[in-house]
């Protein structure tokens, strides 16, 4: 029941959103819709966190091996974030509807927000850390959309890309953590997780594992540049996403892991310095700022520094305190973006240097801002008052060097908090209007009002009602932050006496107030400033572009030799302490015959690097070929010596074919440098590869798998032949693959070939008839292939106890094929060659399909005896299955020769009957 | 046995790279076929050397033998890298047609009497057809 509420919950905005942007309804009505479901939402969450069940419950297993399951965690914080989420949402869908009124781009954006609440929901609710990352992942993807909703306007994709980049960046450790955190603990369950102790070391790898993704969502410096570029979006998108919701996550996430990880010593380490760095360049970049959509911006950077450094104070009392500011940062920072809206909507500008005097056209408008700024500030009785207190009397408790830090941190980001919080209320609403605005601008709707002003009733609510929010609200959020209740704390109140904090605040609120009326905007500076992290980290990311062009431009840029060449000798380096381990060993001689066959392996590929001519070097390069079938023959692989001779004989045969009429290319000779480079990669990668082998050894062949073939042949396939044996049986399947492979690769040749020569005009191919050749040659050659056949024939039905077989039988026969067209110069008929081809494929798979007709795995084979003629004969469905191979090597081959055949102008045979080539 | 094998694998792997970083499309199958053969010979050595070959004496009599398997295997790999080296050499053919039928058409000044084939660049130069 409360998962399937929880999982309501959380849909709702998005699916009712989404389906009013289906149904192609106006703007108005799909934020309708998507208020409907916020609110429906926000109630959801309130009535089960009025229900006494806490804990996880689970959804769906997704991924169980890898502890992956959509489950919602069910505890009062994170219903209390859902409300808030919730609320907000709506307050700020509503508020969208009538701040786009009827812009085209409008349902768009809108259902974003909703999709992005839904996003916002599921990362606060979830359990299982890969869902809450996949959570938090999206909520990126969706602000990245939002920031860049504005199509037309390139530094609105900038600054969404630096956004996305930053904040995915930082959240791939988190990914890192999670897995880290499954694996050590076997669960992935947050609520799991909260009940084990962890290991000390194991909650620093983590802790700094989640960290990055913590400081770059919510915006801590050094990493906050993007927040401010955010404000490219609408305001409306800014009021949610980077006020309330997704820029807390960071600081969200760390509340969650704080009674896992908050005993680390990294956590106060690395928070404290951090947050306070952030507090204090926040507020002294917004007293620099003249918009005042970017003055917002830059407190949120600095009261989100604040929150961190809170946090990262790790005691009980400052967590209790951190989620007080949470919301009612929350709280006061969407109302002040929704009012800078409306400043915008009614005067047509958010320049401090145009604005003033405002109050006079808009005093509703006037007195919210100066509420909820007032909040901001820390003035009573507001709710910025009552959680500015809590932390000062948090950070002056004791007297460690991180209160020195954090007290001063506050103290000056707070008096920057108050300068601008004044500044942003007098200039804007006080005064004279600077410039001109009549005309400018209109006036504002009760709809547009309403959002700011619900908020600011909340934030004033707040400090009357301090001890109902205290026993509702803070005491059990704070509880099940931490884990247990808080004993004998002091409960939040408006008047604590006069005390240390209260003297601290008063002395920030009238230095801050002061400061800034007395300097003005005389300090303010009028042009962008010069140093931005925005400007840093887009020449950052251009530097890497045109580095990664630079680095492709020399490792993939060049000929094939280069990007080789670098890929053998990062290779090779890998490959040198083997290498000298396995020379180092001792080695037995070798035999006489072996080493005469390397000396004419060696001398015949020493010709083949030295002449010139090209159908020299393919002869020498096939007379090596021969030379490794003679190495064969050493191993005892008769079979493989055969299919060896035939193949070198056919791809000579085929080089020689095609090299006809081709142009000899000018073999450009490299320079130097790069030739012994190449000589030095060539010896280094051979000597690796033969310390490779030595390294082997002189193993015996390993009895295990043979001794299963060596009884398993005769027995079960009635073969001799093992090789030929498992060719045709126990492995047909890869033989099948392989001639198939074939074939298509001689099918290819010829449609490779012929498609490109039909289309160029040519002479039609000439006949040796038609030339007049005449000899002896082409009367033997009509001889060839009926001998051929035979050969093929007594190769074939050898094969299977005697060296033989499928593949060496088609090839005999393909060599045949060749010599009597290359002879004969018979160019018709390659079609019948593919068609040859074809019946060996269709013969091979219908021997795979044909054994499960009775009920037997494919390929397999029925062997018999037949008494004829007074003898018995052999018979195994297995030569069937050869003859296929045979077909179908025989016939690709032959199609593929016969279309690289006419593609020469003239005939193959001159007049004294000899093969031109 | 085995530094026969080593020696072959070593000369047949250091000519085929030396052929294969080449920038000829003609060379490079040529190093290819010879890398071919030594990894043919390097799963064959990881195999063993066996006293005889595995064919069985037909009166069922098993001696030692050579590892089948390993032979099987080659066997396939052995037609496969013939059936790789006649498309490359497919390519090598249909390139060079291209790459002349290109260099006919705008025959710069001065080339005007060379032969058509001739103008064409040297095989297997990448993007190289100007």
């Amino acid at each position: 029941m409360s998962e399937l509420l929880t999982t309501f919950l959380v849909a709702a905005p998005a699916v009712l959103a989404g389906l009013g942007a289906l149904a192609r309804r106006p703007a108005r009505e799909v934020a309708a819709l998507a208020v409907a479901g916020s609110l429906a939402s926000a109630s959801s969450a309130a009535w089960l966190a009025s229900q006494p069940f806490r804990g996880p419950v689970v959804v769906a297993e997704w991924l169980p091996a890898l502890l992956v399951s959509v489950s919602w965690r069910l505890e009062t914080v994170t219903l209390a974030l859902a409300v808030l989420v919730a609320t907000i949402g709506a307050l700020v869908l509503q508020y969208a509807a009538a701040y786009f009124g009827e812009s085209r781009a409008a349902r768009g954006t809108v259902t974003l927000l909703a999709l992005f609440e839904t996003s916002m929901l599921g990362l606060v609710l979830a359990d299982n850390l890969y869902a809450l990352f996949l959570f938090w992942e999206l909520t990126g993807i969706v602000s990245f959309f939002l920031i860049g909703s504005d199509r037309g306007n390139p530094s609105a994709f900038a600054a969404a890309r630096r956004a996305l980049l930053i904040t995915s960046a930082g959240a791939l450790p988190m990914l890192v953590g999670v897995i880290y955190l499954a694996s050590v603990n076997q669960t992935a369950s947050l609520s799991a997780l909260l009940d084990l102790e962890l290991a000390a070391e194991v909650q620093t790898i983590a802790l700094a594992l989640f960290l990055p993704a913590v400081i770059t969502k919510s915006a801590q410096a050094p990493f906050h540049s993007w927040l401010p570029g955010a404000m490219a979006a609408p305001t409306p998108v800014s009021a949610y996403l980077h006020s309330a919701t997704m820029v807390k996550a960071g600081v969200i996430l760390l509340l969650y892991v704080y009674p896992l990880l908050g005993d680390s010593p990294l956590w106060t380490a690395v928070l404290v310095p951090v947050g306070a760095m952030t507090c204090v360049w926040g507020s002294y970049r917004a007293l620099g700022e003249s918009d005042v959509k970017l003055l917002m911006a830059w407190s949120t950077v600095s009261q989100l520094g604040l929150l961190t450094l809170t946090i990262g104070l790790g005691t009980e009392l400052a967590i209790r305190a951190a989620v007080l500011h949470l919301f009612a940062h929350a709280v006061f920072k969407a109302g002040l973006f929704l009012t800078v809206g409306g400043i915008d909507k009614a005067a047509g500008t958010r320049s401090l240097f145009d604005l003033g005097g405002l109050w006079r056209r808009t005093p509703v408008l006037f007195a919210l801002a100066a509420v909820l700024a007032g909040s901001m500030a820390g003035i009573p009785p507001l709710a910025g008052f009552l959680s500015k207190e809590l932390i000062l009397k948090k950070a002056m408790l004791t007297d460690l060097w991180v209160h020195a830090v954090a007290i001063t941190a506050i103290f000056f980001g707070s008096i920057g908090t108050v300068a601008y919080s004044s500044r942003f209320v007098c200039e804007v609403f006080l005064g004279r209007p600077r410039s001109d605005l009549e005309g400018r601008g209109k006036g504002l709707g009760p709809a547009i009002l309403l959002a700011p002003a619900i908020l600011a009733a909340l934030t004033l609510a707040v400090g009357p009602g301090a001890s109902w929010v205290d026993r509702w609200f803070l005491e059990p959020v704070t509880a099940s932050v931490i884990g247990r209740m808080l004993p004998e704390v002091t409960p939040l109140s408006l008047w604590y006496g006069v005390n240390a904090a209260l003297l601290l605040s008063v002395a920030i609120v009238s230095v801050g107030y002061l400061s800034d009326r007395i300097t003005g905007l005389r300090m303010l500076p009028r042009g962008p400033s010069a140093l931005s992290g925005e400007r840093l980290f887009d020449s950052a990311l251009d530097a890497s572009q045109r580095l990664g062009a630079r680095l492709s431009g020399v490792l993939a840029g060049g000929p094939p030799s280069v990007y080789l060449g670098l890929a053998l000798a990062a290779g090779l380096l890998a490959a040198v302490p083997a290498a000298v381990e396995a020379l180092a060993g001792e080695v037995a001689a070798p035999q006489p015959e072996g080493l005469v066959t390397i000396l004419v392996l060696a001398a015949v590929l020493a010709a083949a690097l030295r002449v010139r001519d090209r159908l020299a070097r393919v002869l020498l390069i096939s007379a090596a070929g021969f030379a490794v079938a003679f190495l064969y023959r050493l191993m005892n692989a008769p079979d493989l010596m055969l299919t060896q001779l035939l193949v070198e004989v056919l791809v000579t045969i085929f080089f020689a074919l095609s090299l006809r009429g081709l142009p000899a290319p000018a073999e450009r000779r490299p320079r130097g440098g790069a030739r012994w480079m190449r000589r030095a990669l060539a010896i280094g990668a051979g000597v690796a590869a033969g310390s490779l082998v030595l390294a082997l050894g002189d193993t015996e062949a390993s009895t295990h798998v043979q001794d299963f073939y060596r009884v398993a042949a005769p027995e079960l396939a009635k073969g001799l032949n093992v090789v030929n044996v498992i060719l045709t049986d126990f492995r047909a399947l890869d033989t099948l693959m392989e001639t198939l492979v074939v074939v298509l690769a001689a099918l290819g040749v010829a449609g490779l070939v012929r498609g490109r020569e039909r289309s160029r005009a040519r002479k039609p191919p000439q006949t040796a008839e038609a030339a007049g050749t005449s000899g002896l040659l082409p009367g033997m050659s009509r001889l060839i292939l009926p001998l051929a056949g035979i050969v093929a024939v007594s190769l074939l039905i050898k094969g299977h106890d005697e060296p033989g077989g499928g593949f060496v039988a088609g090839l005999a026969l393909s060599i045949a094929a060749i010599l009597s067209t290359v002879v004969a110069a018979r160019t018709r008929g390659s079609g019948s060659a593919s068609g040859v081809a074809l019946v060996g494929a269709v013969i091979l798979l219908l021997s795979l399909v044909a054994s499960f007709f009775f009920g037997q795995p494919g390929l397999t084979h029925a062997h018999g005896e037949l008494r004829l003629f007074g003898a018995g004969w052999k018979w195994h469905t297995a030569l069937l299955f050869d003859l296929g191979v045979v077909l179908a090597v025989a016939g690709g081959v032959a199609a593929a020769t016969r279309a690289l055949w006419p593609s020469s102008p003239g005939g193959a045979i001159d007049r004294g009957g000899r093969v031109r080539l | 046995m085995i530094v026969v094998l080593a020696l072959a694998v070593t000369l047949l792997v250091a000519v085929g790279v030396e052929l294969l970083l080449g920038r000829s499309l003609f060379r490079a199958i040529l190093g290819l076929s010879l890398l071919a053969h030594a990894a043919n010979l390097v799963v064959l050595a990881a195999g063993g050397v066996g006293p005889a070959a595995p064919i069985l004496a037909r009166d069922g009599v098993r001696g030692q033998t050579a590892d089948p398997l390993p032979q099987a295997l080659v066997l396939t790999a052995i037609v496969i890298s013939m059936a790789v080296t006649l498309y490359l050499i497919g390519l090598l053919r249909a390139k060079a047609r291209d790459l002349a039928s290109v260099a006919v058409e705008p025959a710069p000044a001065g080339d005007g009497d060379r032969e058509p084939a001739a103008v064409a660049v040297e095989l297997g130069a990448p993007g190289g057809s100007r």
